[in-house]
């Protein structure tokens, strides 16, 4: 029995171009490497479990379907599929909120990190990197976090969190900046160890 | 004009976050082509938050959430699979391409002992039936031909829609699916729910496809700790919703009882 199958220990990378080609076990593989992950970010946006397994659902869909339009060489297959989830997320919730108007969640061009290294590496990495993240969103202050909270897990423009909140635009601007930068500061460091070229 | 480039640089981490309009963000793209400050400063805060999800707390995902997911995937695209399958694509890294694909074909190759024992077996069955008599030999035949009707895959199943369904009230826990299937014998609805109330007695629960105010009786289910399921096959027809209810018993024709899981359809 084949039980020590090459797609444990294919990269994501290899995974993706079996999925191109039709392989159901490769999405599979892709699918238990990430449920936990992805859909525990599915739901911290749409807080209902039902919505998360439909955005799951649909990520995988064209995952499925689309593969090709995932490129290894521009950027990290978790970071593309983050950025679909939430974009799906988003897109579910603003069609449940008929009040707040219209608007796509946001490109999903890659960053420009290089796809490199194995699963069991890359997924203790991105374990390590979430205790980070979130101990770094701790540090900042309230309103910092309430305006993450709205732009990024809520999809609002800031627009929208001027009223939401009853603030000037300026204000929000100004803590949005503030707490990227401290953001940035803080976690920095661990997106750079992505980087191949640095 | 530098004025406005000043302005636009205060957008960088607004954009990055996501909080722009659409006209803004077409805006601070013109500007990002010709600003490499920004440009620089929206590739790092890109990979900062590209980090946020992992922070998301761990939640546990629901029961049977895979199977759903990959059934209705592959069913989705399975003629296509069917077509694409002999084609092989120029491969990128063909050493490693050719090593996974022979790990591809394990499970199939794992299954083919068993067929080959039960096909060597079955002609073994023939040979010897021959030499007792003709109409064993036929009985034989006809029984081959069952088994090959009978194990034969499912051919042109086409996943025409697939709903979630909603607790109907809020101290409902219970949640379910329900997919509608199109094959050559007909269309089929297929209802799947979970964490189900339990039933009292005689009570059962009713599957519904409803048009307007109008309820058709597409059958019903016990539930076994808490999850039931069912198969119906109907003709055609447009539909708007599909429902459970909680009935007293199973002889009813309209519904008496609460809705349990509902959801719009698009058809029938």
């Amino acid at each position: 029995m084949g039980g020590l199958g090459l797609y444990d220990v294919a990269d994501d990378g290899q995974l993706m171009e079996l999925i191109r080609q039709k392989d159901p076990a490769a999405l599979e593989m892709l699918y238990d490497r990430y449920e936990g992950m992805i859909y525990s970010f599915a739901y911290r946006i749409v807080k209902d479990s039902m919505a998360a397994e439909e955005v799951m659902q649909e990520l995988f869909m064209r995952i499925w379907k689309n593969a090709e339009q995932y490129d290894s060489g521009r950027g990290k297959l978790s970071t593309w599929m983050f950025t679909v989830t939430r974009n799906i997320a988003i897109d579910q919730l603003r069609k449940k909120n008929s009040g707040v108007p219209q608007q796509p969640a946001g490109s999903e061009e890659l960053q420009e990190i290089r796809d490199t290294g194995t699963m069991t590496e890359d997924m203790v990495e991105l374990m390590m990197v979430g205790e980070q993240v979130r101990e770094a969103l701790q540090e900042l202050s309230r309103d910092q976090q309430q305006v993450v909270d709205l732009i990024y897990y809520q999809g609002l423009t800031q627009q929208e969190v001027a009223i939401r909140v009853a603030v000037p635009l300026g204000t929000v601007k100004s803590r949005v900046r503030l707490a990227m930068k401290q953001l940035q500061k803080r976690l920095i460091h661990w997106g750079r160890r992505d980087h191949v070229h640095d | 004009m530098t004025e406005e480039r000043n302005d636009l640089c205060e957008w960088a981490e607004l954009y990055a976050l996501g909080a722009l309009q659409d006209d803004e963000m077409e805006r601070f793209e013109v500007h990002l082509q010709e600003c490499p400050e920004c440009e620089k400063l929206v590739k790092e805060y890109r990979q900062v938050i590209g980090m946020l999800p992992l922070a998301s707390e761990p939640v546990a995902p629901p029961l049977g959430m895979k199977k759903r997911i990959m059934s209705s995937v592959f069913q989705a695209d399975a003629p296509v699979q069917v077509e694409r399958k002999p084609v092989t694509e120029a491969p990128k890294a063909p050493v490693v391409e050719r090593e996974i694909t022979v790990e591809a074909a394990a499970p199939a190759a794992r299954r083919l002992p068993v067929w080959r024992y039960l096909s060597t077996g079955l002609a073994a069955a023939v040979v010897v039936l021959l030499v007792y008599t003709g109409q064993l030999r036929e009985d034989v035949g006809r029984l081959k031909q069952q088994v090959a009707v009978s194990t034969e895959p499912l051919q042109g199943l086409k996943v025409n829609e697939a709903v979630a369904l909603s607790p109907a009230a809020a101290d409902i826990a219970a949640k379910g699916l329900a997919t509608i299937i199109a094959d050559k014998s007909g269309t089929h609805l297929v209802v799947q729910a979970e964490q189900l109330p339990e039933l009292k007695g005689t009570e059962v629960y009713q599957v519904w496809l409803i048009k307007g105010d109008v309820p058709q009786n597409a059958g019903t289910f016990v539930s076994q700790a808490g999850n039931g399921a069912l198969y119906y096959t109907f003709e055609p027809q447009e539909y708007d919703t599909v429902a459970i209810t909680l009935e007293p018993d199973g002889g009813g024709v309209t519904p008496r009882g609460q809705i349990v899981l509902a959801a719009p359809i698009k058809q029938g």
